[in-house]
């Protein structure tokens, strides 16, 4: 056990036990999970995780992940490049439009791709022309590309931006001509941040539900609600969600193996940035082509085709609809981002007060929740609701309590960085000056810690605003959020119902994203 | 021979500043050359249009006879060694070294970067990151891998100025030894002018952009020729006078200069020069004892002076004293506070008796 590095000697009893509340919630389901699926005779089981069917499953999700790893790379790092090391590196709206399609959940981005082409697309309804519909391998690749690139774009970015650049001028004065030494110098320095926005990338894919099952592409995660809500095989829903979360646990183990000896420190007190960024010369063209075509396809056609739907169908009687919907997702949506502030922030004080194996272990488990894929954690949380708390199953309470879990890690973060830029010195000095531990915490710590509370609290809200396939796994009868809405009209093909719903659900989470994320990157 | 030859450089950046302003010198073959000045003068700006990093407005930069100016870095064969050192955080200590060495069998490059990391005593440590190495063997590491590639010349920019007093000292005597050991020529860019005096074989003081005066750290120290200079290096006690031909009568009496002049003067008397012995119009304002000698600090009326006394102070703050003048004093040209008007010629130093 870690000494104590603080002035209090005992860990508080109460704060040990929420977020141990918490590290056992993320934990139960999981265990649950397993339970379910050991139920289950021997000889059904082999037959189970035998089948062809699950390697062809296997191939598919893998076939995915590594599409969309490498069609984000392409996308985000020139980008990355054109905003840091080029005369546009001092337009920093673009920055904000980079980042914005991480705004556009899968599912709308689908919505919006599946509505655009086909007989009766709106490219054919607004041209006349007729472009097949998008589905399948490529449908899933082009859709959940198209938003997920800031992720690798803000990670490089950072990086570039960081990057000493007398490093490069090395390289030159000793022979190197500036694409070696881009090759040679900068290239290497970039890979720790693309391997951590790929484990992000790949863990995201792997769950991804709401762009899969829409384009029709049959991976793990649609696999696992085919079963589910239309086969009824619980059991062979179970084993492919644990397939899914051991594949998940080998991207994480593969990243920390890749990961290690590549934390290149810093040597010696560089500046970054530095000199002049590169005029772009006759290059200047092609770059604002490529930015243009990019800002079109990753929020231009999204928003165009959803505007488009939208006028095709009266909006007046669909407002109550609409309003209903909007208060079913922040009924549940509020209570979730609420108890994630509440338990991230008991987890990160213990844990940057008393650092210790259990208090450490206690902030890791947040993490193992966020990184579950979201059907297998939605699946887990089924089973533990009919076993374990069956008074709470398909009540909007499970429902909010699983979101919270699965989103804790988003809070726990912003929280944890602003309790280690809070100094213990401070609340000694007011105990020093009389104050008792609680009163010390409550008048110092409380409200320099509220600033990343209050993030990470937002963080949890957009998100769970987003929040696709727990919701649909878990919501109580007659309960429609905006996502599940949008969902279920595009599995009908009717865009025109889809539009309004997904219109609001880009339109909520846009500023925040704007503002979140755009404040992270311009810092 | 000379091996770089810099003729009339200038480099503006945008609000219309002139960092460099017509800045002219040559190094010669094997020599130790450096550039001293006070921060933001224009030093730094200097060395990175010689290797590239830049480019002049106008002016020229020729290495043996050839003209390099607008040539890209990397077809130079100028090393720099940067004064954050720059090593490549991705690469062992031997990777870096290394790295510079191209074209070259696999097992040459080894040798001939273990043979340079040797040089730097750095042997046993080239399978290190760069971050497990101390800022001394830092820097050396940054000095063996500039020198790699066999460049004509080495330009150093600040490289001791990360490193704290002590490891200062005896890595600025590790880089001249092995600069000589190498036979490269170097420019050492510094804003400590004693780094300067003892590193160089010749240097240039620098300020807002022109060189003031070039020539050995001995010429440089003893025949300063405006007021910067003379305050800059040293801290010479710089005095309004008036020149008789051979001296010049000063609040101290008469001083016999080094140069004949006629009419008013500024002149430049170093504090070895002025001695003082007790009774007279001057007051001691403090005594600081520096161990082999004392330096005093005297006042009379508005004029403060710096004198050199043996080791123990002999008089105390309070007592009235008399200086003497023991040596000759500089005249000056007259200082127009630098508004880039070229007050001589760098590079010339009348040859002049010592004393």
């Amino acid at each position: 056990m870690g000494r104590p590095r603080s002035f209090s000697h005992h860990r508080p009893l109460g704060l040990l036990v929420v977020a141990g509340a918490a590290g056992a919630g993320v934990l139960l389901p999981l265990i649950y999970l397993l339970l379910r699926a050991m139920e289950a005779e021997w000889g059904v089981v082999q037959e189970l995780v035998f089948r062809p069917r699950n390697l062809y499953l296997l191939g598919n999700t893998l076939g995915l992940t590594a599409g969309v790893l490498i069609m984000d790379t392409l996308i985000a790092v020139p980008l990355a490049w054109l905003l840091t090391r080029t005369e546009l590196a001092t337009r920093r709206w673009l920055v904000s439009l980079a980042v914005l399609p991480l705004a556009i959940p899968g599912y709308v981005m689908a919505t919006a791709l599946l509505g655009l082409g086909g007989g009766y697309g709106a490219l054919a309804r607004l041209t006349g022309l007729s472009v097949p519909r998008l589905g399948g391998y490529w449908g899933a690749l082009l859709c959940i590309s198209l938003y997920t690139f800031p992720y690798v774009f803000i990670n490089v970015r950072t990086a570039l931006a960081g990057l000493p650049r007398n490093l490069e001028e090395a390289a030159r004065s000793l022979g190197y001509t500036p694409r070696a030494s881009a090759r040679r110098v900068v290239l290497p320095q970039l890979v720790p941040a693309l391997l951590s926005s790929w484990l992000v990338v790949g863990l995201y894919t792997l769950g991804d539900f709401g762009a899969v099952s829409l384009m029709r592409y049959e991976s793990f995660s649609y696999a696992i609600y085919l079963q589910y809500a239309g086969a009824f095989d619980r059991t062979y829903a179970a084993w492919l969600a644990l397939m899914l979360l051991t594949l998940a646990g080998g991207i994480v183990f593969v990243h920390s193996r890749l990961q290690r000896g590549k934390s290149y420190h810093a040597v010696g007190s560089a500046t970054p940035g530095g000199a002049s960024p590169a005029p772009l010369g006759h290059l200047r063209w092609a770059a604002y082509a490529y930015l243009l075509i990019l800002f079109f396809l990753s929020l231009g056609v999204p928003i165009g085709t959803l505007g488009f739907w939208l006028f095709q169908r009266p909006l007046l009687p669909e407002l109550s609809s609409l309003a209903s919907s909007a208060i079913d997702t922040l009924s549940v949506a509020l209570p979730a981002a609420a108890l994630a502030g509440v338990l991230a922030a008991a987890v990160s004080y213990l844990s940057v007060r008393w650092p210790g194996k259990l208090t450490q272990a206690l902030a890791g488990a947040p993490y193992i929740g966020y990184a579950t894929p979201p059907l297998a954690f939605g699946l887990a949380l089924v089973f533990f609701g009919l076993r374990g708390v069956p008074w709470l199953y398909q009540t909007t309470a499970l429902l909010s309590l699983g979101l919270a879990l699965h989103l804790l890690a988003l809070a726990v973060g912003p929280v944890r960085s602003t309790l280690l830029q809070t100094p213990p010195r401070l609340e000694e000095g007011a105990r020093a000056l009389g104050r008792s531990w609680l009163r010390a915490f409550l008048e110092v710590t409380g409200p320099l810690m509220g600033r990343g509370v209050l993030a990470g609290t937002a963080l949890v809200c957009i998100v769970a605003m987003k929040e696709l396939p727990i919701t649909i796994l878990l919501a109580p009868p007659g309960f429609s959020t905006l996502a599940t809405q949008v969902f279920s009209y595009t599995s009908e093909a009717l865009f025109a119902q889809a539009a309004p719903y997904a219109l609001a659900i880009v339109f909520l989470a846009a500023p925040l994203v704007t503002y979140t994320l755009g404040r992270e990157v311009n810092g | 021979m000379n091996l770089l030859e810099v003729l009339g450089l200038q480099r503006s950046f945008s609000g219309g500043i002139r960092a460099v302003d017509d800045v002219s010198f040559h190094v010669d073959q094997g020599e130790s050359f450096a550039i001293v000045g006070p921060s933001g003068c224009g030093k730094t700006t200097t060395l990175r249009l010689i290797v590239g990093f830049d480019l002049p407005d106008r002016g020229t930069v020729l290495l043996r006879k050839k003209d390099i100016t607008r040539i890209p870095p990397e077809r130079r064969g100028i090393g720099f060694v940067f004064q954050e050192h720059a090593l490549f955080p991705h690469l062992s200590v031997h990777g870096n070294v290394a790295f510079g060495l191209r074209g070259l069998p696999r097992s040459v490059r080894r040798e001939r970067a273990l043979e340079l990391l040797r040089l730097v005593g750095l042997g046993a440590e080239r399978d290190r990151q760069p971050h497990q190495l101390s800022g001394g063997q830092q820097q050396r590491v940054a000095l063996a891998r500039a020198l790699a590639p066999g460049p004509h010349i080495v330009l150093l920019d600040e490289p001791f100025n990360s490193l704290d007093a002590e490891l200062r000292d005896v890595t600025r005597r590790d880089v001249y030894t092995l600069l000589r050991q190498a036979r490269t020529a170097s420019i050492l860019v510094t804003h400590d002018q004693q780094e300067a005096m003892s590193f160089a074989d010749r240097l240039a003081v620098m300020r807002s952009g022109h060189l003031e005066q070039v020539g050995t750290p001995s010429q440089v120290y003893r025949y300063p020729q405006t007021v910067f200079v003379a305050r800059f290096l040293g801290n010479a006690n710089v005095l309004s006078a008036v020149a008789h031909g051979a001296d010049a009568a000063t609040p101290v009496g008469t001083v016999p200069l080094t140069e004949e002049r006629r009419g008013p003067v500024m002149i430049a008397l170093r504090p070895e020069a002025l001695a003082v012995v007790p009774n007279g119009e001057w007051k001691v304002v403090a005594c600081e004892y520096k161990g082999d000698h004392s330096l005093l600090r005297i006042a009379h009326e508005q004029t403060t002076l710096l004198a050199r006394s043996p080791a123990e102070c002999t008089v105390s703050p309070g007592q009235s004293v008399h200086p003497t003048v023991l040596g000759q004093a500089v005249p000056l040209q007259q200082d127009t506070d630098g508004n880039g008007s070229p007050q001589l010629q760098s590079g010339r130093i009348p040859a002049r008796p010592d004393r």
